[in-house]
């Protein structure tokens, strides 16, 4: 080319306006590299965690195992001391443990674990061999027709219940709301990115003008080859990321959906624990009042009386409780008529399961029976005699009430788990799941391979009209 | 290529690495620290908490109580006369309210879980029918439900456990009908319910790991308790029981601080886990629990007179205040106390027996059988 500079420009400026658009192409392809990057990485820690929180996944393994747990235990004290109990399936507390155990272990080393979830897994590990000391000393007790081992059951059952069932709780809980945050992230649009990209083409357009003006030549072909490429990275990237955060807000909902099935199954958990616990106890957890505390025998007195588990479950089932609240959260955000109908299935079996915690023989609900027949003398009231009282004073229908919170129970883990893994499944395919992230993944080379041929081409672009400045034998004034 | 253009373009280079480099480990995951241990939680039984100090007086043991408004006579530990005759077992007089019981087919009892000797659960596969609580208590139980239905009368009764907290509301609420659960007869208890007379006067000690020497309680000149070596430490006693009030009034001057549990089982986990140092309740419940745990030892001397009564329902179709079944009950007592020896025991009668009472006590509570305590009728 022939040299057709300008005169009258210093050469720093020349370089200085080279330089300018070296960085901010570089710094559009750093930009486009790291939001997609990140992208990917949000898309990751949601894909893994989805794949822990679906039934069958880690933290949900716990819980599950620490029920376990509690249950042969149980078992296990109650072989010892009541027919009805003996149970030819009864595992071995300690294999349970041993599972336990390795959930633990695949926690801590999982991808990205909090220090609050290591901390909380580790803490479970200890808190079990306080449990285990204390079932143990149960069991001891109880083969030698101790009473006293019922109150190690006791012990042991509410420092699992309160203790470390709440921490496995909130490993999973962490996880949860990881997933939501890092899916809300991905739905999130690439404002950075746009204006970098706005930018470094403005200037680009910018510097083409100036270099038009300095060599009186229009077009500058390799500036605009480099304008070019910028155009198109920052067109993939942009697309990607959009087409990326399409799937975020699609499958959001499910995510949202399968969050709140989770709470409605730990509630639901909960409540089963706390019914395994009052059965298990013979109502020892049961505290009581006097009221009036002093009088004459012109008084007429009233004796509450709360057993901690049973009104647990109680409480969960009111309209305000705990369960109650999380399923009506639940219906609200179920995404379809299919899962909304199940979910009325489950409110079904909640009423069903409140009618039969009141037949369960606890000595809350025994003394709430006479407050509806103060006219007459329960003891001699034929409804008491055949209805309430067997349950109280026969093991064989105290089995039969137990039986029936247990049936109600399970009712709902027909439906609970199935539904909350088609939502994670759901979600999956929403986002894309691992195909999506390696197209992402593997789009980071290729933009980063274009802004290196858009640099090549700016650099050489402005080399040239430099060599032309100096071999015009301009000088730098 | 000049000398000097590549200064810049090499400056360019390391820039733009330097650059992605920072905002790219930004993003990257970085394994958590190694989170610092936290304290295991100790487990707590039942939620057991320290009471507020009650600064309740102390005041000497007393074998004998002031008049007492609630109760059908002044002295609150009399109770109503037997029936004379007595009827015959099998053949409850038509229209009394052990009638309705025997037509019933059983008797109805309150009776605690734990309370190893004087009533508790019998922890073993299929008791016999009869046979799923036992202790001093329920002997007792046995011999009243032998006296309404005859001699196999223990197969006659359902059980029912209540708690300290409802043993006095399952009877004024009418949903047993009585209660044997080592209750003590007071003046304040007689407005809720009725007692029979008194069948066991044990009193209120202290139970301390056998290893420990230096907790004890003596009575002065006075019969004023001390108690000794139990500053800054815990004892652990039961809320709705007398032990309770007893216990406070030595808490300021023996500086120790009470632990509330729901039950004696909860105290004894309490003192085997070295949370609370002693446990303190009358002294056939203690025995009891040296029984469940020969490390422990009881100590010192009584510091309280707790005559024990049966609990009724005060109100019957078949009797004013129920005084048909509490006086036939009374009746039961006193035979048991008496040298007949023809009638039902619950247990068998060795020739150091001279009551059934004292078979029974001897079964359960100790070779040194004491003297019944005395018996009250209302005139």
């Amino acid at each position: 080319m022939t040299s057709r500079v300008r005169a009258g420009w210093p050469a720093w400026i020349l370089i200085l306006t080279g330089s300018l658009a070296v960085v901010l192409t570089a710094g559009l392809g750093a930009t486009a590299a790291v939001t997609v990057h990140d992208q990917a990485a949000r898309l990751a820690d949601v894909t893994a965690a989805e794949q822990r929180l679906a039934a069958g996944g880690l933290d949900d393994d716990l819980t599950r195992d620490l029920l376990r747990v509690q249950q042969d235990e149980v078992a296990l004290f109650r072989t010892h001391v009541d027919s009805s109990a003996q149970d030819p399936q009864l595992r071995d507390p300690s294999l349970d443990l041993y599972t336990v155990d390795q959930d633990l272990t695949a926690i801590t080393h999982r991808p990205g674990v909090s220090t609050a979830a290591v901390s909380d897994a580790d803490l479970i590990q200890r808190e079990l061999a306080v449990y285990t000391g204390l079932e143990a000393m149960a069991v001891s007790e109880n083969r030698q027709a101790m009473p006293v081992g019922a109150a190690y059951l006791r012990e042991a059952s509410g420092y699992l219940r309160d203790n470390t069932l709440d921490r496995a709780e909130a490993i999973s809980q962490e996880d949860r709301a990881r997933l939501l945050a890092q899916n809300e992230a991905a739905a999130g649009y690439p404002r950075l990115l746009v204006v970098v990209a706005v930018v470094a083409l403005a200037y680009l357009v910018v510097a083409q003008a100036f270099l038009a003006w300095r060599t009186h030549r229009v077009f500058n072909v390799r500036l605009l080859t480099a304008g070019l490429l910028v155009v198109l990275v920052a067109g993939a990237a942009v697309t990607a990321l959009l087409i990326s955060r399409h799937r975020a807000v699609d499958a959001g909902p499910s995510a949202k959906s399968a969050a709140d099935l989770t709470a409605v199954q730990r509630d639901v958990t909960r409540m089963g624990f706390d019914d395994q616990l009052t059965l298990s106890d013979f109502g020892e957890d049961c505290t009581g009042t006097i009221s009036p505390a002093t009088g004459d025998r012109s008084t007429i007195y009233t004796y509450p009386s709360t057993c901690a588990y049973e009104q647990d479950v109680l409480d969960s089932f009111t309209g305000s409780g705990t369960f109650s609240q999380d399923l009506e959260t639940a219906v609200q955000s179920a995404p379809d008529d299919g899962l909304r109908a199940q979910l009325a299935g489950v409110q079904r079996s909640a009423a069903g399961w409140t009618a039969d915690e009141m037949s369960l023989p606890t000595l809350q609900n025994l003394a709430a029976y006479p407050s509806t027949h103060m006219d007459q003398y329960p003891r001699y009231d034929p409804d008491f005699l055949s209805q309430e009282l067997p349950r109280y004073t026969s093991p064989d229908v105290e089995a039969q009430a137990g039986k029936a919170v247990t049936e109600d129970f399970d009712a709902m883990q027909q439906v609970l788990p199935g539904a909350i893994d088609r939502e994670w499944a759901g979600f999956a395919r929403q986002t894309g799941g691992d195909r999506h992230l390696l197209g992402l993944l593997a789009s980071i080379p290729v933009l980063l391979g274009a802004v290196g041929v858009a640099l090549l081409l700016i650099v050489a672009s402005f080399r040239q009209v430099v060599r032309e400045h100096f071999s015009s034998g301009e000088d730098d004034r | 290529m000049t000398p000097g253009s590549s200064v810049p373009r090499r400056r360019l280079l390391r820039f733009g690495t330097l650059l992605a480099t920072l905002m790219l480990a930004g993003c990257t995951t970085v394994s958590a620290p190694q989170a610092r241990p936290a304290p295991v939680p100790v487990p707590v039984p039942n939620d057991a908490a320290v009471l507020p100090m009650t600064g309740d007086t102390i005041e000497p043991v007393r074998t004998t109580q002031p008049p007492c408004a609630n109760s059908p006579g002044s002295n609150p530990w009399a109770s109503f006369r037997p029936p004379s005759p007595m009827p015959t077992p099998g053949d409850m007089p038509t229209g009394s309210a052990m009638r309705a019981i025997q037509d019933r087919g059983y008797l109805i009892v309150g009776v605690d879980q734990d309370q190893f000797h004087m009533s508790a659960r019998n922890l073993s596969l299929s008791p016999p029918a009869g046979e799923q609580y036992s202790g001093f208590d329920v002997d007792m139980v046995h011999a009243v439900a032998a006296a309404i239905f005859g001699k196999d009368g223990a197969d006659n009764i359902k059980y029912m456990p209540v708690t300290l907290a409802y043993r006095m509301g399952a009877v004024y609420q009418g949903v047993v009908d009585m209660v044997a659960d080592s209750v003590t007869i007071t003046c304040g208890r007689w407005a809720q319910v009725d007692f029979s007379v008194s069948y066991l006067a044990p009193g209120q000690r202290l139970l301390v790991p056998r290893s420990d020497t230096a907790i004890s309680l003596t009575l002065d000149a006075n019969g004023v308790p001390h108690v000794a070596g139990l500053t800054g430490k815990k004892v652990c006693t039961i809320g709705s029981s007398t032990s309770q009030g007893n216990l406070g009034a030595l808490e300021t001057g023996g500086g120790f601080r009470i632990v509330l549990a729901e039950n004696w089982s909860d105290c004894i986990v309490l003192l085997q886990q070295g949370q609370v140092s002693a446990i303190s309740t009358d002294d056939t419940l203690l025995h009891g629990i040296t029984v469940e745990d020969p490390y422990l030892k009881v100590v010192g001397q009584r510091f309280s007179y707790e005559p024990l009564g049966f609990v009724f329902p005060r109100t019957d179709p078949s009797s004013a205040d129920n005084s048909q079944f509490v006086g036939f009950t009374n009746g039961v007592i006193t035979r048991l106390e008496s040298a007949d020896r023809n009638g039902y025991c619950p247990e068998a009668m060795t020739n150091a027996d001279t009551t059934c009472w004292s078979a029974i006590y001897r079964t359960w509570l100790g070779s040194e059988v004491p003297a019944p305590p005395p018996i009250y009728y209302l005139p």
